[in-house]
């Protein structure tokens, strides 16, 4: 049997072949691929996890996001490794250019640019390979994050600068302390 | 968090930042029909119509002006809101428009994000010099209608952005439970009956366990009434707000009245019923959890403040068999500020659990 438990607090998250819950919770993910587990919870920006095998006897076997992580940091290597191969690569055929004797010099100078360039994109590809890490934890509440520029273009602004209103707002006394409420609700969200 | 963010450290900055800021917990409730606000630093709840009714100012004099609620646009136009709208409408045998629909928001009414931002930046009030928190409440998805609730969800995150304030989505029917079951440990099932969609929670010690909705509500049962009686929907809102009783008592001697409130007992006793049957079959097929527990109903939302809706309720409910023990059906203790009240219960929490 195996069991996620999310320890973060208050998410809603779905998973496929799940109900949709929120955290905290334990629950049964035996008929699941664990690694899509791990997909969709770095999808919801859930960190604070582990997977808990549970075999009829014996030791238990924790997984905890660390050990998803692992994969991303392999594939950072790898494509660090690649960068570098390609950049001695480069690096030797700037030495051969340089050390010919009858070459065209502007011709050289266009070449050497050109790998330069290359170079320079090679390294951008890499870069944005390395962006596959794990999602930062998502904020609970959300506001003031910076818009993306794209696609702020095409939403309407709301602009009340120039509105005016007079207002029908009836009031109705709140009877209870919700104070203790707040409480229980805390404490559950705790556990 | 808030507003007033400065990317440049300069000693203004350093004092802004060392300046403690009041925090302020919120409750919004984004209805079809009403919209409503809990405050953490007031015991009032406030609460507005979700209606406007755009109209030329010619035709609406200066002594009527100074009695009703109404917005302006620098175009000069003229959105009579709130309850005066519905008042309005009926004068002149309209329509009113409303911003929302079948608890989304409208896919027709192109002033309704301006309009709404104003009503509720003036419903939350002052925000100014303090860090606000607001839960809003959006519907579950509809298992009876097509459209998502994403762009409803990102417009009202939008709008509330717009206001400085950091916001985060509830579902309503869970906002129920978090205000009526404490005392069970927020066990229970929630169902709001609103306006626009009748929304659904099963929860089990706060845990979500089922959330759905239906589009079959308050505004459906006008609109069924109104096709069959041939009226405007708003009218046949305005009678059953006045006179209708599911208790069957009724001092009404208007013949055509008398029509509309038989018309509104039958639709009111088809969506109960309708509800239910849903009720149950979502929980057949999606509550896998088992619960020994026997767990509350509360009911609550606009449509289920008519007199002996509730006893209605129990009688529908009592020709089913249940997948699930019941403990008590009761209605919520103000079934138009509950969903605000949970709503600003569930900020509190996770405001305490961010240690503010």
């Amino acid at each position: 049997m195996i069991i996620l438990k999310i320890t973060q607090l208050g998410q809603t998250i779905e998973i496929p072949g799940l109900p949709t819950f929120r955290s905290p919770v334990d629950i049964d993910i035996t008929n699941l691929d664990m690694r899509k587990v791990a997909m969709y919870l770095k999808a919801s920006s859930i960190e604070q996890y582990k997977i808990v095998s549970k075999p009829g006897t014996g030791n238990r076997k924790t997984y905890t996001n660390k050990d998803f992580e692992k994969r991303y940091s392999q594939q950072e290597d790898l494509s660090k490794l690649s960068v570098d191969k390609r950049f001695d690569k480069l690096e030797k055929m700037m030495a051969s250019l340089l050390i010919k004797k009858d070459g065209n010099v502007d011709s050289e100078k266009e070449q050497i640019t050109d790998k330069l360039d290359n170079l320079e994109k090679l390294f951008r590809k890499g870069q944005f390979q390395l962006v596959n890490k794990p999602l930062p934890t998502e904020i609970l509440f959300k506001g003031d994050e910076p818009e993306i520029e794209e696609l702020d273009s095409f939403i309407p602004e709301i602009n009340l600068s120039d509105m005016t209103i007079k207002s029908d707002i009836k009031i109705i006394k709140r009877d209870d302390d919700i104070e203790d409420s707040v409480d229980i609700l805390s404490s559950l969200m705790k556990k | 968090m808030g507003k007033g963010k400065v990317a440049d450290v300069n000693e203004e900055t350093i004092e802004k930042k060392e300046k403690p800021k009041n925090v302020v917990s919120i409750g919004l409730d984004v209805g079809t029909m009403h919209l409503a606000c809990s405050r953490s630093d007031s015991e009032d709840v406030k609460i507005t119509r979700n209606v406007f009714l755009k109209v030329d100012k010619e035709d609406v004099s200066i002594s009527q002006l100074s009695n009703i609620s109404y917005v302006e646009n620098e175009d000069h136009e003229m959105f009579i809101i709130g309850s005066d709208a519905f008042e309005f409408a009926n004068i002149f045998g309209q329509e009113v428009s409303r911003p929302m629909e079948k608890g989304l928001i409208s896919p027709k009414e192109i002033a309704a994000i301006d309009v709404i931002t104003l009503m509720l930046k003036d419903l939350i009030g002052d925000t100014k010099d303090k860090e606000v928190y607001c839960s809003y409440s959006i519907p579950a998805e509809a298992i009876d209608e097509g459209r998502s609730v994403t762009y409803h969800e990102n417009v009202f995150a939008r709008i509330l952005n717009s206001l400085g304030v950091n916001h985060t989505a509830v579902n309503e029917a869970m906002a129920i439970i978090y205000s009526e079951c404490a005392k069970e440990k927020f066990s229970g099932i929630g169902i709001s009956f609103g306006a626009g969609m009748a929304n659904v929670a099963i929860s089990y010690k706060g845990v979500e366990a089922l959330t759905f909705s239906t589009a079959k509500a308050g505004d459906w049962i006008d609109r069924m009434v109104a096709a069959d009686l041939d009226m405007v929907a708003n009218r046949v809102t305005n009678l059953k707000e006045k006179y209708m009783k599911l208790s069957g008592e009724s001092t009404v001697k208007n013949k055509k009245t008398k029509r509309v409130l038989e018309a509104l007992f039958y639709y009111h006793k088809a969506l109960i019923d309708y509800t239910v049957k849903k009720i149950i079959k979502e929980f057949d097929e999606k509550v896998d959890i088992e619960i020994d527990d026997e767990i509350p109903i509360v009911i609550s939302g606009g449509t289920s403040l008519p007199e002996g809706f509730v006893p209605l309720f129990k009688k529908v409910l009592s020709t089913y068999e249940l997948p699930f023990e019941v403990s008590e059906i009761r209605q919520a203790k103000n079934p138009l500020t509950a969903v605000a009240n949970g709503l600003l219960i569930r900020t509190m929490a996770d405001v305490k659990g961010m240690g503010k």
